[in-house]
């Protein structure tokens, strides 16, 4: 297991540096571009939210990356020391209203959820740490040994 | 510019760049509603050359397509397979117009 952390101001220009670590991080763990890309879309939605809810405006604030490498996952930890906030209570949109009326927000958190094999939240020592938790193929790691 | 736009055929066809994401969003989302403001009512959103969106560019999506739904048109055409797995996921492919090349999304667009 190799876990690897980079800690960043929690603010929006700070993303694409947070999305080149992953990018980097991923590549060592032999993730293939289409899960690669489904996990950097889970930071992109985490990471907003960290920005948005739990440090609001105009507070400074930190957001912790952490990449674990494990035998057939990958793992990426997004942790924070803001306001605590609970993705369990936010409700999913309703996909099956029509257009007009369908809420514009809400999306974030349905996605994640969608794009991710397995997502932990917790509230731990006064930190949020969402967990998102990619399945790799039985045979990434093995094909690299031919 | 976020969107690189030209008319083709009576439908302004809105090119974003490599991402539409929380970095670019806003911009887009300025220019769609400007040109929708100047009377623009079919728009047809060209992913071309863009190989990324999060939630803020389908917010983006979402509102113009509310605007235009009822007065005109909007469609999406030429995403990739990772856009097109993101529209899947959102569940944007099953309430927006998506179509494959430039072509069938301005024909749709156009014909009445």
């Amino acid at each position: 297991m190799t876990t690897v952390t980079l800690r960043l101001p929690a603010n929006l220009e700070e993303l694409p540096a947070a999305q080149d670590f992953l990018a980097r991080q991923a590549e060592l763990g032999g993730l293939d571009p289409r899960t690669s890309g489904r996990l950097a879309l889970a930071l992109e939605e985490v990471f907003v939210n960290v920005c948005h809810y739990a440090y609001p405006a105009g507070t400074p604030g930190e957001i912790e990356l952490r990449a674990t490498r494990d035998p057939g996952r990958f793992l990426l930890d997004v942790i924070d020391d803001g306001v605590e906030v609970d993705p369990q209570g936010i409700q999913e949109p309703d996909l099956d209203l029509p257009l007009e009326r369908r809420a514009v927000g809400g999306l974030g958190w349905f996605m994640i959820r969608r794009l991710v094999s397995e997502l932990h939240c917790r509230r731990e020592r006064g930190r949020n740490r969402v967990s998102l938790v990619m399945d790799l193929p039985a045979d990434a790691s093995a094909s690299a040994g031919g | 510019m976020s969107l690189t736009s030209s008319k083709q055929s009576g439908v302004l066809v809105m090119m974003p760049g490599s991402r539409l994401d929380t970095q670019t969003a806003p911009e887009a989302d300025a220019q769609i509603a400007a040109a929708i403001a100047g009377g623009e009512t079919r728009i047809l959103i060209d992913f071309a050359q863009t190989r990324y969106i999060s939630s803020a560019g389908l917010r983006v999506l979402l509102k113009a397509s509310k605007q235009l739904g009822k007065v005109g048109a909007f469609g999406l055409c030429n995403a990739n397979p990772q856009i097109r797995e993101v529209l899947d996921i959102s569940g944007f492919a099953t309430i927006m117009h998506c179509y494959g090349g430039l072509d069938e999304g301005l024909e749709a667009l156009t014909s009445p």
